[in-house]
């Protein structure tokens, strides 16, 4: 009698791929359309812009001398810690979201063959960014008559094999030395440190004093002439398979495909035992307060401020997304400090117009950047407390008035901003009252803005399936980025005192009057959820 | 107002909901007593649970009206949702939240006084013997348990009219058995309690009235004795006397 090995790998990760289109719309009507309309506007950009830096491509000499194999096999590290951000923590969230997981686990399927499809869908999608990203550069060097760039996708391929590999053993650690409760909270922040860490190494160019960077310089260019890059060497094999040399892509696919089959494997049955023991998580319960029964003040509106307040106090995700904001910080500060020259994180956050019309003062930037990362930290929060509501009924079938509730939880979204902006923003005003104010008016109306975006655009959900799903609307993600842009060049401006500030003050205005949309009723939000 | 000149809890008349061209529920009139346990029974897809939440405020009807207590509840929504609570068979609860947390949230809704709300959050934790637990995260809890918590949050704001839509599902035998219990109790302390289920002995059991709906339409209301003889079935079970009401007639 022959062993029933339940559902394939294809059949399981076609499901799991067609789960992930529905969950982005693919089924809804008129969602090919949209999306082929889309795509083909993005390959007419995207090919406009990539076009130059292809012909770039062909001025890579052949044999990549050391200092470049260096430089491309730390801008591979990179990339691989990049991918590794998001597959530490969804590796973890794999033990823990149930979805289809029960039936899975129940069915004659070998635990390791869900673990593979699970992880090989989270390596589709985490090289698919970096894929796409690539196609406006890669398609015209193809067209120029060099297929041999077509290797690239092979090599983000291996590189997302690798990234799933290492996070899975990551987690699958994690579980064993701190449990599964913990492993759920670690794993979020995890990625948010990898991700913020990568931030800092960027800008440490601006974080540590110039003597230091020239000397660190120096000493990474001594070592890679002292021979381990040598094309000789392996350390030379991952720059080579970026630069589309067959037989080290081959090498670096192979490798990746190789670990992520024996992980996989090799952790299949501490799988099964890892969801079991995550599916118990919470259950026993998990003691958050003391004594007797407080709070009870303050009718409707304290009643919301209170409940989203603990809420996002207890979302280790939205923590470990905040607390990414504030280590990007950490340069802002650090430049600060120095008064010295802070050209590019300016651009880079959002003093882009000002950096190329306004005058070059420290103090100015400031304000540029701390209303940029208001905006980013106000857009997170106000998104998450507005859109995210596990119990709608029950706002619904109550009699307080939803201006009330709504204004509470946009209340609850930006203490935690003013929390965080308050100390940078006390030390503006002290160190120079004008621009003080003048960033607290810009930090005011960039949150202001944030928070009609997350109210004109909700997107009811439960917290769970929200941050699942991760999607917005792209409308008004794009509005919020360039509204930002706008308050942050009109706060630098301001605080030189010109009179241009009207000018994206204004844009602004216009931008958000353009997109407005009247507010839904909780009832109608109902009908939408 | 009744015959006997009391004042009814709730008043259908004309009530019409359509969802994408199918009739969910068709110009229904109804009425329930104040004070009295209401059961609103009938197959899948009959009308039930959309006809309650629009009474509950959580639905716009197409055409008709509903009046809780003398309110008129489109006129006066937030009149309305003050003397009446509404859970659902998915407990309303937020799992990250205390039983403490989420009472003290419901109360503030309402806008219950603080001191009275403390009070009835201990007497209902107590009573709903949740009081163990008042420091744990709902996230944690069984089924039962979310669901009493659910209804301590329902009862916070003593309402005048409890609606319920399928209490029972995926409870066990004793917490089945509390929430019944409960119910009575309301409904004996004075207020209205409008229920739909699908477990035909419990609105045997504990129903003063029953409603039978089908196709958007009421069919037959009135007590156990009052639908036998409705229907001409003299010593039959509820069960026997839903399955005439609502048989399909055959072409």
């Amino acid at each position: 009698m022959s062993t029933p090995s339940g559902a394939s790998t294809f059949l399981l990760l076609g499901n799991e791929l067609r789960l992930f289109w529905r969950s982005w719309g693919g089924k809804q009507k008129g969602a090919r359309g949209r999306l082929i309309g889309f795509g083909v506007a993005l390959a007419v950009i995207g090919f406009g812009l990539g076009w130059p830096f292809a012909l770039l491509l062909k001025l890579i000499p052949k044999d990549p001398g050391p200092e470049l194999t260096l430089g491309l096999d730390g801008g591979l590290l990179l990339l691989l810690t990049l991918m590794m951000s998001s597959t530490v923590s969804s590796a973890a969230l794999a033990f823990y979201e149930r979805g289809d997981l029960d039936l899975l686990l129940s069915s004659p399927t070998p635990p390791y063959r869900v673990l593979t499809v699970r992880c090989a869908s989270m390596a589709i999608m985490s090289s698919a960014f970096f894929m796409l990203l690539a196609t406006p550069v890669i398609g015209p060097a193809v067209a120029m008559g060099h297929p041999k760039w077509l290797l690239i996708y092979v090599v983000l391929i291996g590189l997302a094999l690798i990234a799933t590999s290492l996070g899975l053993m990551i987690a699958t650690t994690l579980f064993r030395v701190i449990g599964p409760r913990r492993t759920k909270t670690l794993s979020q922040v995890m990625a948010a440190v990898i991700g913020a860490a990568l931030f800092l190494t960027s800008q440490l160019r601006w974080i540590l004093p110039p003597e230091q960077i020239k000397g660190l310089w120096k000493s990474a260019l001594d070592f890679s002439r002292s021979g381990p890059f040598a094309n000789t060497q392996i350390l030379s094999l991952p720059a080579r398979a970026v630069l589309c040399e067959p037989i080290p892509g081959i090498v670096l696919f192979a490798f990746g495909l190789l670990l992520f089959l024996l992980v996989t494997r090799w952790l299949g049955a501490r799988f099964a035992q890892n969801a079991a023991a995550a599916a118990g998580v919470g259950a026993g319960g998990r003691r958050v307060a003391r004594g007797g029964i407080r709070g009870f003040e303050g009718g409707p509106y304290g009643a919301m401020v209170r409940k989203e307040v603990r809420l996002l106090l207890r979302d280790p995700a939205l923590l470990s997304q905040v607390l990414l904001r504030v280590l990007y910080l950490i340069p802002i500060a650090a430049l600060v400090l120095r008064g010295g020259s802070m050209r590019t994180t300016a651009w880079l956050m959002g003093g882009g117009a000002g950096l190329l019309f306004g005058p070059d003062t420290w103090i100015a930037r400031s304000g540029a950047v701390l209303v940029f990362l208001t905006t980013q930290l106000a857009g997170t929060l106000a998104w998450i407390t507005v859109s995210a509501e596990d119990a709608p009924e029950l706002l619904a079938s109550a009699p307080a008035k939803e201006s009330i509730l709504r204004r509470a939880k946009l209340t609850a979204a930006m203490t935690p901003v003013f929390i965080i902006l308050g100390g940078p923003l006390g030390g503006l005003v002290y160190l120079h009252p004008w621009a003080g104010i003048v960033t607290a008016i810009g930090c005011a109306s960039a949150a202001l803005s944030a928070c009609l975006i997350a109210l004109w655009f909700e997107k009811p959900a439960k917290r769970k399936d929200l941050r699942r799903r991760r999607s917005g609307s792209l409308l008004g993600a794009l509005a919020e980025t360039f509204i930002s842009f706008c308050w942050a060049s009109a706060t630098w401006f301001a605080v030189v005192k010109l009179w241009w500030a009207v000018v994206p003050a204004l844009l602004a205005v216009v931008i958000l009057i353009a997109i407005r949309k009247p507010v839904r009723s909780f009832v109608e939000v109902l009908e939408l959820a | 107002m009744t015959p006997d000149g009391q004042q009814d809890a709730l008043r259908l008349r004309g009530l019409s909901k359509t969802y994408g061209g199918k009739i969910a529920v068709d110009k229904l009139d109804l009425d329930v007593r104040a004070g009295e346990l209401y059961a609103l029974l009938g197959p899948n897809g009959a009308g039930k649970t959309t006809t309650l939440r629009m009474v509950a405020g959580l639905l716009k009807p197409d055409a008709g009206t509903i009046e809780l207590f003398g309110i008129d509840a489109l006129k006066d929504p937030s009149a309305a949702k003050q003397i009446t609570a509404w859970a659902p068979d998915e407990p309303l609860l937020y799992d990250k939240l205390t039983p403490v947390e989420y009472l003290d949230f419901v109360a503030g809704l309402w806008g219950v006084d603080p001191k009275v709300g403390r009070k009835r959050t201990e007497d209902l934790l107590k009573w709903l013997d949740l009081w163990d637990q008042r420091q744990q995260r709902c996230e944690g809890f069984s089924r039962g348990m979310k669901q009493k918590t659910s209804l301590a949050g329902a009862l916070i704001h003593e309402p005048k009219l409890l609606i319920l839509d399928e209490p029972l599902t995926g409870l066990d035998a004793a917490a089945a058995r509390e929430v019944k219990d409960l119910l009575q109790e309301r409904a004996r302390a004075g207020a209205t309690v409008i229920l739909t289920t699908h477990i035909l002995e419990v609105a045997e059991r504990i129903a003063d009235r029953i409603g039978i709906i089908a196709r958007g339409k009421l069919l037959a209301q009135g007590t156990l004795e009052e639908l036998r003889n409705q229907t001409g079935a003299d010593q039959s079970s509820l069960e026997d006397v839903f399955l005439r009401l609502t048989a399909e007639p055959t072409p």
